[in-house]
């Protein structure tokens, strides 16, 4: 797996990566979707693998759909979304925190673009 | 083009009064929503990236230029958990000095509240009275702990424990704890209604999960075609340049007008493209309707509350004291229906002037009923009474009724108003009508927020 650019990754065509959702200071809604599958994060599981079976293939680019809501009473304090390969290597780390005089609920969106070779 | 860009506007504008007349609510703005990106891009502290689709809106105001500016951003989410629940003891204690409510909620915050009582039922005190509730849950996490769902599920004793303390203003004479006049250590033993609830969490997800998938796959759709990647890359290099850290959402979206304004683009999958992000915006937002949905339908599945209270009392009149009580709720929506048993003790077995005290001070049933949140979660009302039996002196019943009006001036302050009526005075309670305001804050997005 490669960072090709901001938020960017280059897969092999057979090759699989883990997306993980850490949430600190309230309830954690994070979601998250690509080529039409969910990708069920929640408190209890809080990373999905995004594997072959998901993306569309060689030569194509997969946008990886991330949405981080903070709910109005326990909004967390930060989101943090850290991307690790298959050899369990940290390839990316993006942080969401709390803007306070925002009105909440909000969401943060993060896409991530996925170019398979 | 022109014609073609006064198509797009009268369809766009066709599109919004359909919704308008459906939801009662603006559409967003192509301006809004990039203007609400820049300005999650531009956070205090958080990396710069522009997401996909805004880039996208920008194109198509540019091509659009005539874009409506005044528009407000994407219907809000304004539908809040937290305005659903009524049932949270933000002020005094009911039977300590500072009291204003007749009437005690088995409901905790999860982290701290704060209370401004001014007036109260018993006679034996004067002033305002200030009430800080915390849990030793919120301790833990300010003494470094992680505050993480995952932590939080598990520390059930600590989340399920309240403790609250009462400071009277007029008191603070000397530079001891005479300020203190009342403390309560509470546990919810049935019938936790915190957001945080994992229950309450997961029927909320599944629904708004759907929502997002089928937005986003809408605008994979419609938008997989439209070249935007590259000015993507080329803003987020330039929010990521040190120089441009401290730049302002104006200056920001100047730079993105200013890449976008070189890409060219066939009008007609733009404006679908477009179509589809604002058509995601739009059920998105509603999408919150499902998370009060929800709530309600959490509140009526879990109606019952059982907590147990313990109360120490300071009173120089006769005796410091100590109250039991059992507080039940339960959720027959639209209201909560409120059951105490309460029962006091004396501290001590003769009072400051001498007379001989019983050991028991007085016992009392309380009946209530709460209404869920009104006017948008502007305001609830409770009604209540309390039969109380006062062993202290001269052995004497009374009834208490309450009648109280909470306004939710923000989210986070309450303001309540209450007139007490007592059918006979005791030795500790005025006979008639009292009239009784407070100030509540519901501080846990506040101490959130400073961390």
């Amino acid at each position: 797996m490669k960072v090709l650019g901001p938020e960017i990754f280059g897969l092999d065509d057979d090759e699989s990566f883990t997306i993980h959702i850490d949430c600190e200071g309230g309830a954690f809604l994070a979601f998250g979707n690509v080529n039409g599958f969910d990708l069920p994060f929640d408190d209890a599981t809080p990373q999905a693998d995004v594997t072959p079976a998901v993306l569309a293939g060689p030569g194509s680019a997969n946008r990886v759909h991330l949405h981080l809501v903070y709910p109005q009473d326990t909004p967390p304090a930060s989101y943090r979304i850290t991307v690790i390969d298959a050899q369990n290597n940290e390839v990316d780390a993006i942080d969401s925190t709390l803007i306070p005089n925002r009105p909440r609920p909000y969401r943060v969106d993060v896409d991530l673009v996925v170019q398979v070779a | 083009m022109r014609m073609i860009i006064r198509t797009l506007s009268v369809l766009l504008l066709t599109a919004s009064t359909v919704t308008v007349s459906a939801q009662e609510t603006d559409p967003p703005s192509v301006s809004q929503i990039i203007n609400d990106s820049l300005q999650k891009a531009l956070g205090p502290g958080q990396p710069h990236n522009v997401p996909f689709t805004t880039v996208l809106l920008a194109l198509f105001e540019v091509e659009l230029k005539s874009a409506n500016t005044t528009d407000p951003l994407s219907a809000e989410l304004t539908s809040i958990i937290n305005r659903q629940r009524t049932d949270i003891q933000l002020g005094a204690p009911s039977d300590s000095p500072h009291a204003t409510s007749v009437l005690e909620k088995p409901g905790i915050a999860d982290l701290l509240s704060l209370a401004i009582d001014r007036g109260a039922i018993t006679k034996t005190v004067n002033g305002t009275g200030l009430t800080l509730s915390t849990t030793p849950y919120a301790i833990s996490t300010a003494l470094g702990q992680r505050d993480t769902p995952a932590r939080w599920q598990k520390a059930y004793l600590a989340r399920s424990l309240s403790v609250s303390a009462t400071f009277s203003s007029t008191d603070v004479t000397q530079g001891d704890f005479s300020s203190f006049t009342s403390g309560e250590i509470k546990y919810v033993i049935f019938g936790n209604r915190s957001p945080r609830d994992k229950a309450l969490l997961d029927a909320v997800r599944g629904p708004l999960a759907q929502i997002f998938l089928a937005s986003d796959s809408a605008i994979d759709q419609a938008c997989g075609q439209v070249p935007v990647s590259g000015a993507r890359n080329k803003v987020n290099a330039w929010l990521q340049a040190p120089d441009n850290l401290n730049k302002t959402v104006e200056q920001a979206r100047a730079e993105l007008d200013a890449q976008v304004s070189t890409i060219t683009v066939d009008p007609a999958k733009l404006k679908s493209c477009v179509v589809a992000i604002l058509t995601g915006e739009q059920s998105i937002a509603g999408g919150l309707d499902k998370v009060t949905a929800a709530t309600k339908d959490y509140l009526t599945k879990n109606p019952l509350q059982l907590s147990f209270a313990a109360l120490f009392v300071r009173d120089s009149m006769l005796s410091d004291y100590y109250t039991a009580k059992l507080l039940y709720g339960y959720e027959v929506a639209p209201l909560t229906i409120n059951l105490n048993a309460e029962a006091s003790w004396n501290k001590s077995s003769v009072s400051p002037s001498g007379a001989p005290l019983k050991s028991l001070r007085d016992y009392s049933i309380v009946l209530g009923v709460n209404s869920n949140t009104l006017l948008n979660g502007r305001l609830d009302y409770s009604l209540s009474a309390k039969a109380s039996r006062d062993e202290t002196m001269d052995a004497k019943s009374i009834v208490l009724g309450e009648a109280k009006l909470n306004l939710h001036l923000t989210d986070v302050l309450r303001l309540p108003l209450a007139a007490s009526y007592a059918n006979r005075e005791t030795v500790t309670v005025k006979q008639g009508w009292q009239f009784n305001v407070g100030l509540s804050a519901f501080l846990d997005d506040v101490l959130r927020s400073l961390r």
